[in-house]
Order: C-alpha cells, then sequence, then structure tokens
C-alpha cells in the first residue's frame, strides 16, 4: 500500500534523518567513483577523472540535494530549518528580542485578561435557566436630578412586591454577614446568606438534599431554619446526608438543617450557607435595605409585571423617594438581571477593552516597523542567497520565520501575564 | 537533460524506470544507461532527475533497494521491483496505450 510506505518513510526520514542522509551520500558518490573508474580507464588522471565525473553527474552536492527537496517530509525538514534559522537570529539580537516578546506578551495578556471580564460581565449568560426572564427593579425620577438606577428597597415595598405582584416570584436578599458556627466540636466563621423563602426559586435552583425555605420560615420570629451551601457540607460535614433535620449553632443559636444545595450553584449572595431572612416593615425593613431579584412567571409579561409594581408602590403612604423633591415624577421598570447587575461595571469594562484593543494595535505596529527595519538591513543576504539558487518562496519563508516564531512563543508568557 | 526534454519526461520517466529494472536489478547510474539504451538515445536521465525519482518511487514502495557490488567491485545502492513495482508497471503501461491511442486519434482527425 502506497501511503503505508509512504508514512514509514515520512517516519524515517525524520526521525532517523542522519542514518537516511549517510546513506544518500554513499549512493551518490558510489555513483561519482564509477564514473571516475571508467574515465581513468579511458585515459584520464585519478583527479581528472573525479572532476570530470562530478561534473558529468553535475555536482554531488545538487543531487543530494534534489533528493532531499522531493522526499517524504522535505516540507517539514524545510520548516524546522526555517524555525532553527529565526531562532538563531533572534538570540543573536536579545535586545530586540526580549523587548517584542515583553511588548506582545503584556498587550495580549491584558487583552486576554480584561475580554475574560468582559465575557463573564456581558457576553456568557447568566447560571441560571431562563436568565432572559430573571430581572430586578429600576426606579425612574424624573425631575430634579433625574435618574434611573436599582434602588434597595424596604420592608413595605417588599410585602407589596410579594403580596401583589402575581406576575412575578419575587425574593430579597438582606446581605451576607460572617457568623459563628458551631457544629460538634467545630467552630467556623462562614458567610451566611439572609435571604427571603423564594430566593432559589427566583435563581431556578434545586436543593440536592431536602428543601428550601416556608413561608412560615421566613416570617419574623418563624421556626429557625439553615440551608447549607455543598463546599460547606463536603468540607465541615463531610457530606453526611444524615445533617438533614439536625441543628447547628449559629450566632450562638440552634438551627434545624433543613436542605443542601447542589455543587454548582452559585448565588448572588455568595455565601457559604443560608437562612431566612424574615423581613418586615420594622428593624431594618423601616429602611431600604433589601436587594431584590424577581423571575417573570411562565404565562406573564413585563408589562404586566411592571404595571403591577407601579400599582403596587405608587400607594404607599411614606414614600422616601419624594423626600428629597416631592414634585418629582416616579416609577418604576423591571431590567433584565444580567443587564442590571452588570450596570455599574459597563462603561468601565467597554473603556478598559478599547484600551487594550488599542494598546494591542499600537504594540503590533511597533513590532511591524522594527521587524521592517531587521528585514531590510538583510536585502544584502537575501540577494546572496538568490544568486546561489534559492527561489523566492525559500526567501520568503526564511524571511517570515523569525516573525513567525513571535506569534507562537509569547502565548505562554502572555497566558502566565493574564 | 534540457528542459524540452524535461517537461515531455515527467510523466513518463517512472514508466521507463519501472520498465527498465523489469529485466534486471541495476544501481542508479546503470538505470540511467539503460533507459538511454531501450530508448535508442533519445531520453538521457541526468542523475539530478533519476535519483529522486528512484527515492520517491522507493517510498510509494515500487521499488525496493540494497547494497551491493558494482562491475568494478565498487559498493553500489541496487534497486530491484517490488510486487507493487510490477503492479504498477502495468498499470502505467497500460495508460500509456490509451493515451497514445487518445493522441494518435486526435492527430488523425481533420
Amino acid at each position: 500500500m502506497a501511503l503505508a510506505s509512504q508514512i514509514g518513510s515520512l517516519f524515517r526520514n525524520l526521525v532517523r534523518k542522519r542514518q537516511v542522509d549517510q546513506q544518500l551520500d554513499e549512493e551518490v558518490r558510489s555513483c561519482v567513483q564509477i564514473l571516475a573508474d571508467e574515465k581513468m580507464a579511458e585515459g584520464m588522471t585519478a583527479p581528472e577523472a573525479r572532476r570530470a565525473a562530478q561534473a558529468e553527474i553535475g555536482g554531488i552536492d545538487q543531487v543530494k540535494q534534489s533528493v532531499r527537496d522531493r522526499r517524504a517530509g522535505s516540507g517539514i525538514e524545510s520548516l524546522w530549518q526555517d524555525v532553527r534559522f529565526g531562532t538563531r537570529q533572534l538570540l543573536r539580537s536579545p535586545g530586540f528580542t526580549v523587548t517584542a516578546l515583553l511588548t506582545l506578551a503584556l498587550s495580549i495578556g491584558a487583552n486576554t485578561a480584561i475580554f475574560s471580564i468582559v465575557n463573564v460581565l456581558m457576553l456568557k449568560s447568566l447560571p441560571y435557566p431562563h436568565p432572559e426572564r430573571m430581572g430586578t427593579i429600576y426606579t425612574r425620577f424624573t425631575g430634579r436630578g433625574a435618574s434611573d438606577e436599582r434602588h434597595n428597597i424596604n420592608g413595605e415595598q417588599w410585602e407589596l412586591l410579594r403580596d401583589n405582584v402575581p406576575a412575578l416570584i419575587s425574593a430579597v436578599s438582606g446581605g451576607t454577614p460572617g457568623v459563628n458556627l458551631e457544629a460538634g466540636s467545630a467552630v467556623r466563621y462562614v458567610a451566611d446568606g439572609r435571604v427571603s423563602a423564594h430566593y432559589f426559586d427566583v435563581l431556578g435552583i434545586q436543593p440536592m438534599l431536602g428543601r428550601t425555605f416556608t413561608e412560615d420560615e421566613d416570617r419574623p420570629h418563624g421556626p429557625p431554619a439553615v440551608i447549607l451551601g455543598n463546599g460547606l457540607w463536603r468540607t465541615l460535614f463531610s457530606s453526611d446526608a444524615a445533617i438533614l433535620g439536625k441543628p447547628i449553632r449559629l450566632k450562638g443559636e440552634p438551627f434545624t438543617v433543613i436542605g443542601v444545595l447542589p455543587p454548582d450553584a452559585i448565588t448572588p449572595a455568595n455565601a457559604d450557607l443560608y437562612t431566612a431572612l424574615q423581613p418586615s416593615r420594622n428593624g431594618e425593613g423601616s429602611g431600604t435595605n433589601f436587594d431584590a431579584f424577581t423571575r417573570l412567571r411562565d404565562s406573564a409579561t413585563w408589562q404586566e409585571a411592571d404595571a403591577e409594581i407601579n400599582r403596587a408602590w405608587t400607594t404607599r403612604e411614606h414614600r422616601y423617594e419624594k423626600s428629597d423633591d416631592p414634585n418629582a415624577t416616579v416609577s418604576y421598570h423591571s431590567v433584565p438581571l444580567q443587564g442590571g447587575q452588570a450596570a455599574e461595571l459597563r462603561p468601565q469594562a467597554l473603556a478598559l477593552m478599547l484600551a487594550a484593543g488599542f494598546i494591542l494595535l499600537i504594540a503590533c505596529a511597533n513590532l511591524a516597523g522594527l521587524t521592517l527595519v531587521r528585514m531590510m538591513r538583510r536585502s544584502a543576504e537575501v540577494a546572496t542567497r538568490m544568486a546561489l539558487g534559492a527561489s523566492r518562496w525559500h526567501c520568503a519563508g526564511f524571511s517570515f520565520s523569525s516573525p513567525s516564531i513571535f506569534f507562537l512563543s509569547p502565548m505562554c508568557p502572555s497566558m502566565g501575564a493574564s | 537533460m534540457d528542459s524540452k526534454q524535461t517537461n515531455l519526461l515527467q510523466g513518463t520517466l517512472d514508466l521507463l524506470i519501472l520498465k527498465a529494472l523489469a529485466a534486471m536489478e541495476l544501481h542508479g547510474l546503470g538505470i540511467s544507461r539503460r533507459v538511454e539504451q531501450i530508448t535508442h538515445g533519445t531520453f538521457v536521465v541526468k542523475p539530478g532527475s533519476l535519483f529522486p525519482a528512484l527515492h520517491r518511487m522507493e517510498e510509494a514502495g515500487w521499488l525496493s533497494s540494497f547494497w551491493g557490488e558494482s562491475e568494478n567491485n565498487r559498493r553500489a545502492k541496487y534497486y530491484r521491483l517490488t510486487k507493487a513495482g510490477k503492479k504498477q508497471l502495468e498499470t502505467e503501461k497500460e495508460e500509456w496505450a490509451r493515451v497514445a491511442l487518445a493522441m494518435a486519434n486526435a492527430l488523425k482527425a481533420t
């Protein structure tokens, strides 16, 4: 089979190169020798015969090279030769090489880092089911000091949102304080995500074990319950499923473990465990301390939800929003969560990306200029090569070999830099 | 070999080498001389074209090589046809016959 034979030859030519070349040399020299013998038999002297023989076959090295050019693996061989040549060139001018490498590494690294931020912020969807149905609420002011942004809400707003807006499943979180956890003999300082009953429903996270909070547990003075994050469950409780229903001590009080979250669960609260917020209109509920998250129910639309929110919230008695300017018009509208969460950072992220892009452009332009200067300085060398018989293709090949090495090698440091 | 002959021979060099080796095993120089002989001097293949072709055909599996002794007891690399090479010879002979017939018809036509 021709293909198998070719592959074998390719392997042999690349791996056993010295052997193969030695045999080729012997073969061509033996041919010269036979010819020389014949000429000596005709009466030439030995050196004359040799020279005539070599001329007759067209030069030993030329013949060897024409075989090398056409055997399997010649392309790879010449590519490898060009790479080695390019590397030698670069090593001989370390100043240029180091500068160029650093420039490329830093600019590529910066771009990679910034892109990954932008990617997570704006391009990748939130890791929840149907993220386009998740949202938060913006408050729009007209009049003096007009603005349109996300605000925390107070206890009254929360209760109205929960009870009078059937188009949405709503939840609030109240921050993630650190608390002391005592479990058996272990004591740990962990982050406690204080969230309302349907928080995990809004996020679309099903607990791996057990359940989430009931509305009873979310009422002030309701039964104390805690949901463990998967990481905490594995490290502190050794993935023991029997922890369900058992109490652990938080802030010195016993809390019953009612559920454990799955390993891939990510929440905006970003906590080790979760307790019920138990919001009311008093205490922290008298001020705007709650962060609202919503999910549109299946048959509802955002317009319905917004109408219901506005109806519910504009009929409140104490409207803190009007405290600065009683004549301002206040309205509320839902905003998709991805945009809402990232909105503050969006302009900065975009600006950074643009800046990094420009830096890369400038770096490339600089390098191109430097490389051009170097290439021009070598025009005498190229002329010599072509006079000796190199094809244009060959010259182009080696000219581009050193810049190509640049392209490939900064990948490593730039990965490190980013 | 000058350029006029090169163009003609590129497709047929393989065929000539296979034919030359059909009768006996030869080393590189010997193949060149045999080709010259059987074409009555029309085709003179220089080592610069012959050796690349020989190596290429060996890589394709049509020839195999071994080291032996030449007429005046010099070490030389000999070539012989493999089974695949013999098959290839027949294939190329048929192909050549078809081409020759087609050309003859084309030139006969008015």
